[in-house]
């Protein structure tokens, strides 16, 4: 299990409004808590390999403190600057900016918001990567509104 | 790219300027003791010069006149048009630019103040809107970008456009009395129902910063009706097609620059406050119906008006509207 599948799993808890999210494995033991507006709490717990175990051991792999493990990536938004139309691609018959899952860099040109015929590149402003694109390509965008979100890193 | 000349065929062509203008020569041996410099290196700079497209005359005892300069907004032609002015400083000029906006860009970025200019005889990717192409032959218009960094909040900058429009229309109503061309919402300029010119902006802001603005304006000036590619030469127009006029560029960028510096301080205190009467007043769709082509609809409607936030007024069945996006159409 990595960082990315424990965000999409943050992801599917806020988008279904799940409050709660635990997954056992051999391996593993993964709790999510999320309080009504909070962000999730993960809690993980790596159960060591499961090679035979000396005798004396067996009691300590369960009780092994919950480790605030995988310190929640940190994610963030880009919002628009002002209101106008958004364009994920430079002209209509371009490939877009970015995708779900692109590294960015802090000058990467994420995005297009138009407004009366002022173009506005949208830059990553940071390093790292598209966690999820917010806007529809040539829709509408309000000031303040959330249109790309980063995970830095 | 740009590129830079050394001082002396300036400050020559300077010397030759004033002389012409008392239909007199000056002679080799003068330009040499002012500049100290050998009389092969005047030679030399006269040359550089003619290549530039001056035509300066040699007479043998009596020396040299500038008889005619070219109509280009280069560095030799502005320099000294730009001295003490708020915008247009520092100047850079491109013979050929893929486009003065993007050019201009790179220079924002690498920490230009506000002011900076660069204009290009040519573009080889001059843009409008959404990737549409500007068509920018050589050696008859204008395409010029300005940088500015207001101290605005971000939303208020598209309605810069606006302004920088009217800037430009007070320009022309100087240089051009005769002809009355007009501002279409919001980014293009029209004379007799044809397009003479545009304005496209590229900005670079945070949610609570403006980076800068560039303010790109690319104006049909002396060009012939030859030139122009088919598809454009029933919509498109000139200054010199409409008004049999030959103009010189290097002057109306000035003119233009000084009335862009005449909106600029009053926009960035209020907007677009002071200026909606004259926006109305130069407007080509004031009152007449329009089809509006919006992201999730069209409206038919009319024109009354443009609102201080920059957005175009319409009266429609189903009551008022303000457009801030979309393409309009005359109906």
């Amino acid at each position: 299990m990595n960082i990315d599948e424990i965000t999409r799993i943050a992801e599917l808890m806020t988008d279904h409004a799940l409050t709660e999210f635990v997954i056992e494995s051999p391996e593993i033991k993964l709790s999510i808590k999320r309080t009504r507006d909070g962000a999730p709490v993960v809690q993980f717990t790596a159960v060591p390999a499961a090679a035979p175990a000396p005798a004396a051991a067996p009691a300590a792999a369960p009780a092994a403190a919950p480790v605030p493990a995988a310190p929640a990536a940190k994610a963030c938004t880009i919002d628009s600057p002002i209101v106008g139309t958004f364009y994920a691609a430079a002209s209509p018959d371009a490939p877009p900016f970015v995708k779900v899952g692109d590294k960015v860099q802090e000058d990467t040109v994420i995005g297009i918001v138009e407004a009366m015929k002022v173009m506005n590149e949208i830059k990553a402003e940071k390093r790292g990567v598209i966690r999820k694109i917010l806007v529809e390509n040539s829709k509408p965008v309000e000031f303040g509104q959330p249109m790309f979100e980063i995970e830095e890193g | 790219m740009t590129r830079r000349l050394s001082n002396s065929p300036s400050i020559i062509l300077g010397i030759l300027r004033e002389a012409a203008l008392r239909k007199a020569e000056v002679s080799g041996e003068n330009i040499c003791r002012g500049l100290g410099v050998s009389r092969v290196a005047v030679w030399k700079h006269i040359q550089t010069l003619r290549r530039h497209g001056y035509k300066i005359e040699a007479h043998t005892r009596r020396g040299y006149r500038l008889h005619l300069a070219p109509d280009c907004p280069s560095e030799l032609e502005m320099t000294p048009r730009l001295q003490g002015r708020r915008l247009g400083l520092p100047f850079r000029y491109a013979a050929e630019a893929d486009s003065t906006n993007r050019l201009l860009t790179a220079w924002a970025e690498e920490g230009a103040p506000e002011g900076a200019m660069i204009a290009a005889d040519t573009q080889n990717g001059g843009r409008g809107r959404r990737g549409r192409k500007w068509f920018s032959p050589p050696g008859c218009n204008l395409y010029v970008s300005v940088l500015l960094r207001p101290a605005v909040p971000p939303p208020q900058v598209p309605s810069l456009a606006l302004a920088a429009g009217l800037a430009v229309i007070r320009a022309l109503r100087r240089v051009t009395p005769t002809l009355d061309p007009k501002l279409k919402w919001p980014n293009d300029l029209y004379l007799d129902g044809r397009k003479l010119g545009g304005i496209l902006c590229d900005m670079r802001a945070e949610s609570d910063h403006v980076h800068h603005v560039i303010v790109g304006i690319g104006l049909n000036v002396n060009l012939k009706k030859s030139v122009l590619p088919a598809e454009l030469r029933e919509t498109a127009t000139s200054l010199r097609l409409a008004g049999r006029l030959k103009i010189n560029r290097p002057a109306l960028l000035v003119a233009i620059l000084e009335e862009l510096e005449g909106v600029y301080q009053p926009w960035c205190q209020s907007g677009l406050t002071h200026f909606l009467d004259e926006l109305r007043a130069c407007s080509w769709l004031q009152d007449k119906p329009v089809v509006a082509v919006l992201p999730h609809e069209t409206l038919e409607g009319v024109v009354t008006g443009i609102a201080a936030s920059g957005a175009l007024l319409l009266k429609t069945a189903s009551g008022p509207r303000e457009i801030h996006a979309g393409d309009i159409r005359l109906v």
